[in-house]
This record gives structure tokens, C-alpha cells and sequence, in this order.
């Protein structure tokens, strides 16, 4: 039995870092090239089992090299990849990102592939009823909403990585426990032109337990429906921010498994989040439970 | 099978009959409504009150009725009834209710439109059509009744929130009445008219059986039998003997009163064999 498993967006990426944007119909040679797998959910996944927490994929992919090397990653990660299910002669979902020294741009541009959509068999469906946690971010949306219903019927917990303000999302709203969305996604959707007003909005709407707002650097809020708490964002020399938010997410599922309070889920997946972002990668820079739980008692908090 | 709140009053409409909507707190109450259905091939609704929600019996019993839904031969609709607000309807959808009541007629008109298109929405969206109420039914024991649901208002509630069936205030009320009530019949025959949607008539325990078909002649579509369905379950309980010690065996009589409850209804709203 997995304690958390998850639906949604499995990418692979390829970081260039280049010494600037270059001109249109020119050549350009990179400082150095990366390939890492990243898409919220899988990101998020990678991230909870490296704290600890027994973690699957459930998901698409194909036999492709950005297919192999994804589930070889989620592998490496100590995700299991038994719910993956492949999928023979497609091309897999990809992207290339440039991330410019000079201006501190990220330029991404993606390949969404052509692997068959998620459609849930009987293994599947069975985890996710005992699973503790179920995570979606809004991509593969018939199956996940399938999956939330499921989810919803045997009291598994919905975390909702609401990034982007994708068609369809309100089929998921509803059957959400635990809404982290980011701010542009809580602001859009709601019309509000504050987060706290956006958190209490969501609440009101679809009645999750907790609304958890990030925004980045700035630490973020939640509401639960009683007051708005704020939570601090740790100040590190960051060398790398891709990914921070889907390992706050992964991080989150992981303290909810734990049984912390949710504002102490707030703190403590902060704490890796920044800590991800001292070290190149998104996956690969997660830290252990241990290196977070000391790097928060450095910071005076002790109740890890 | 189940279907949503919408279908089965589809059928109602085509058929010209009403729905009965048996209220359900246990396994017991769930095997007496279902096996009428079954013996009458007939379509009915089993819904849970909102206190089942507000409260976790509602995780326990809507699976019980989910899986006989999906397994009966008939069309079976799982409905939240009289929602009290946001939180007991999450609970219900999340727990695969096919149908969902909001009651917010205790509020002014306008602000009952404003939180019923509330719920209307956030359920379009996964597919699960709603009942408002319009004219607060209250209980036997209330020392009046509210106004009767006035059929303009009626007209406009319906446009403006978009609800797939409306339950009325017509002279019921919930809970056993000390004398029987008198319907007003030309104000369902009115109010159907001018929204063209099925009416819901509640506090249908004691109700005259002519009024009844009376009511169903004129529009109305659902009838929810609350209290007597209680009363059928209860009175057999406690007429069993107390030596009777295995609580399956204990209530089988009990289930087999609750079904023939629920068949006498059946047959009155002329929903036998409609399936």
C-alpha cells in the first residue's frame, strides 16, 4: 500500500544555461546541459518520498528515451513506478528550457507529446482508495477526476497543486481537502486582488479544509476557514528556483502524513523548498528530512 | 442503476407520475426501500438528511447505498436532502450523492437566489443538478405556516438560479400532522405552468391519498416520505421481541415494514412498473 500517490504532469526537461538570450537565427553554445524530469505531480511525488514517505506514479508513459528515463527517474527517487502503465510508439511530453545568465530569464518551450490519456484500471483505482494521499495538479483531467471521486468515497486526502488555471479545473475543486494553489491561479479564479481575500473566497466556495496560497520568495498564507496565518518564506542564497513550488507541494503531502497541523506543514515544507533552492535541480536538490529539521534548527524551530 | 436527480425526474415527467424520495439512516432502511423498488420496478430516490453530513453517519451509509444503486435493475437517484450549506453539499458530492438539495429558504428571495446559483454552479460542474426550495416548509410543530410559495417569485427563482426541480410550500410540512393538511392544488398547477420545471412537494407523510394524486395530476414530480418512513422502521422495532438477540434476525421484520411502506407509495404516485 503507497501512503501517497499521484496523477498528473511527468516531464522531461532539458536545462541549457546560456550566457544570454540569443538573437533569432543564430548559434549559440551553453555553459552546461542538464536533463531532469519535472512536471508538478512527479516533482511533488519525488520530493515526499526522498523525505520519507512511501510514494507512486500513476500515469502514462511511453518506451521512448525521455520516457525511460523518466520512470528510471522517478526510480532513482525511491518512487514506486508500478502504477505506471506503458504505452508503445508514442512520443513523450518534453521540454527544453533556456535559463539565461544575463537577464535571469527561463524560457521554456514544450512538446506535450502524444501518449494516450490516463483512463484508471482496477490497480489503480484500488491504490488510490487505500492510498492516505492522493495528489493532482490538474493535468490528465478525466482521470483525475475520476480519481478524486474515488479519493473522496474512501476518505483518501485530495492535495490539489493548482498552478495554472487550466479548462476544467472546477470538476476538481469540489472533492479538493487540501487547495495549494499559486497566487495568479487563486487570483484568477476568484476575481479577488488580494491572496487573503482569494484564500477565503476559495474556502467559501467549495469548503476544502485548509486553502494554503504560495508566493515564492514571500512565504505565503492559509486559511482554514477559522482565521489567515501567514508563513515565512527562509532567506538562502538561491542558485536555482525551477521546481521550488512542486517540492513545497511534494513536501506538504509528505508533513500531512506525518500528521502535523497544517500551518506546521506550511513551515516545515517552506524549509525544503528553500533549502531546494541552494542547489542546481529540482528533484536531485530535495533534501533529506534530517538536513531540514536541522537547517530549521538553526533558525530557532524546534518542533521537528 | 444510479442516475442523477435530473434523469429520474425525466422519467417522472415522460411517465406523468411523481418519484417517491424515501429518506434512509441505515442499512435496514436502504434494503426495505431498495427491495420495493426491485418488487415494483419502479424508480425511486433514497436520499440522506443533511445531518448525516454535518455528522460522519453519511460516510458510512452512502456507500450502502451506492452499492445497491449501481447493482438495482431500476433507476436509483442519491440525494442529499435539505442541505443545510456549502460544507454538508461537499461532503455529500464527495461521498457520490447523484443529486443535491439546498435549502436557503429561510432567507429573504433574494438572497436565497444568490446561495442556491451559489451551489447550482459549483455542481454543474461535476455533473450534478440540484432541488432549491421557495416558501420555507416548516414542521407540524410550528405555531404557523410561512407564506405559500408565491408563483411569480417561483417563475424568477428558477431562471435566475437555474435548478433542476423546485420544492414548494402548498400547505405540507414536515413530520405527522395532528389533523390532515389541505393542498392547494392550483398554485402547483400554476407554478408548473410557469417555471417547466418538476415540482417537489415535502412533508408527504400524511398526506391524503387523494391529495396526493391530486398533486401529482398538477406538476408535482417528488415526493419525500420522511417521517413515516421512520415510523415504519421504528414501530416493527419496537414491537420485536427482545429475545430475539441477533440483530440481522431482529430486523427483518423491521425491513420487511419499511418495504412495504415504500411499495404503498410506490403505487400511490403511479411509479410501479416505470422503471
Amino acid at each position: 500500500m503507497s501512503g501517497i500517490v499521484g496523477i498528473g504532469a511527468n516531464v522531461c526537461d532539458t536545462l541549457m544555461n546560456i550566457s544570454a538570450y540569443p538573437a533569432e537565427d543564430t548559434k549559440l553554445g551553453a555553459q552546461s546541459v542538464t536533463i531532469s524530469g519535472g512536471g508538478p505531480c512527479a516533482t511533488g511525488l519525488a520530493a515526499a518520498s526522498i523525505l520519507g514517505a512511501d510514494c507512486a506514479y500513476i500515469g502514462n508513459l511511453t518506451e521512448d528515451n525521455p520516457g525511460r528515463f523518466l520512470k528510471e527517474d522517478l526510480e532513482k527517487y525511491g518512487v514506486s513506478t508500478r502504477l505506471i502503465r506503458i504505452k508503445k510508439g508514442y512520443t513523450s511530453f518534453s521540454s527544453c528550457i533556456w535559463l539565461s545568465r544575463e537577464s535571469a530569464s527561463r524560457t521554456c518551450v514544450f512538446y506535450k507529446g502524444d501518449v494516450p490519456p490516463l483512463v484508471l484500471d482496477d490497480e489503480q483505482k484500488r491504490a488510490i482508495e487505500e492510498a492516505s494521499l492522493l495528489m493532482i495538479d490538474g493535468n490528465e483531467m478525466d482521470a483525475a477526476e475520476d480519481a478524486v471521486k474515488i479519493a473522496a468515497q474512501n476518505k483518501t486526502k485530495v492535495l490539489y497543486d493548482a498552478g495554472g488555471l487550466y479548462e476544467g479545473v472546477e470538476r476538481l475543486l469540489p472533492y479538493t481537502d487540501i487547495l495549494i494553489p499559486s497566487e495568479e491561479f487563486a487570483l484568477g479564479h476568484t476575481g479577488k486582488k488580494d491572496a487573503k481575500a482569494a484564500a477565503k473566497a476559495l474556502f467559501e466556495r467549495y469548503s476544502p479544509e485548509v486553502v494554503v496560497i504560495t508566493q515564492g520568495k514571500n512565504g505565503g498564507i492559509l486559511y482554514d476557514g477559522k482565521e489567515i496565518k501567514e508563513y515565512p518564506a527562509f532567506e538562502v542564497d538561491a542558485v536555482d528556483t525551477n521546481g521550488s513550488g512542486d517540492v513545497f507541494h511534494g513536501a506538504f503531502a509528505f508533513s500531512v502524513n506525518m500528521g502535523y497541523n497544517y500551518y506546521k506543514a506550511c513551515i516545515f515544507s517552506s524549509a525544503v523548498s528553500a533549502i531546494k533552492c541552494t542547489k542546481m535541480g529540482a528533484r536531485r536538490a530535495v533534501p533529506s528530512f534530517e538536513e531540514t529539521v536541522e537547517f530549521l534548527r538553526e533558525r530557532g524551530i524546534n518542533e521537528f | 442503476m444510479l442516475v442523477n436527480l435530473k434523469e429520474i425526474l425525466k422519467i417522472a415527467e415522460d411517465g406523468g407520475f411523481a418519484v417517491p424520495a424515501f429518506n434512509v439512516y441505515n442499512m435496514e432502511t436502504v434494503m426495505g426501500v431498495m427491495e420495493a423498488a426491485e418488487e415494483a420496478n419502479a424508480p425511486v430516490i433514497i436520499q440522506s438528511y443533511s445531518r448525516l453530513f454535518t455528522n460522519e453517519e453519511g460516510y458510512f451509509v452512502s456507500p450502502i447505498v451506492l452499492a445497491a444503486a449501481k447493482k438495482a435493475k431500476t433507476p436509483i437517484c442519491f440525494h442529499l436532502d435539505h442541505g443545510a450549506g456549502l460544507a454538508e453539499v461537499t461532503k455529500a458530492l464527495r461521498y457520490g450523492a447523484s443529486g443535491i438539495m439546498i435549502d436557503k429558504s429561510a432567507l429573504a428571495l433574494d438572497e436565497n437566489i444568490v446561495e442556491t446559483k451559489k451551489i447550482v454552479d459549483m455542481c454543474a460542474a461535476v455533473g450534478v443538478p440540484v432541488e432549491g426550495e421557495l416558501g420555507h416548509i416548516g414542521s407540524v410543530n410550528d405555531a404557523s405556516m410561512g407564506e405559500y410559495t408565491n408563483v411569480e417569485e417561483a417563475k424568477r427563482f428558477v431562471e435566475e438560479t437555474g435548478v433542476a426541480a423546485l420544492a414548494v410550500l402548498v400547505g405540507t410540512a414536515h413530520g405527522r400532522y395532528k389533523q390532515a393538511p389541505v393542498l392547494d392544488i392550483q398554485r402547483i398547477e400554476d407554478i408548473s405552468k410557469v417555471t417547466g420545471i418538476p415540482l417537489v412537494l415535502h412533508g408527504g407523510s400524511g398526506v391524503p391519498d387523494d391529495q396526493i394524486i391530486a398533486a401529482v395530476n398538477a406538476g408535482i414530480r417528488k415526493i419525500n416520505f420522511g417521517t413515516d418512513i421512520c415510523y415504519s422502521f421504528l414501530d416493527r422495532v419496537f414491537e420485536t421481541s427482545r429475545d430475539l438477540i441477533a440483530v440481522d434476525l431482529f430486523m427483518k421484520d423491521a425491513i420487511k415494514n419499511v418495504k412495504e411502506f415504500a411499495l404503498s407509495k410506490i403505487k400511490l404516485l403511479g411509479a410501479e412498473n416505470k422503471a
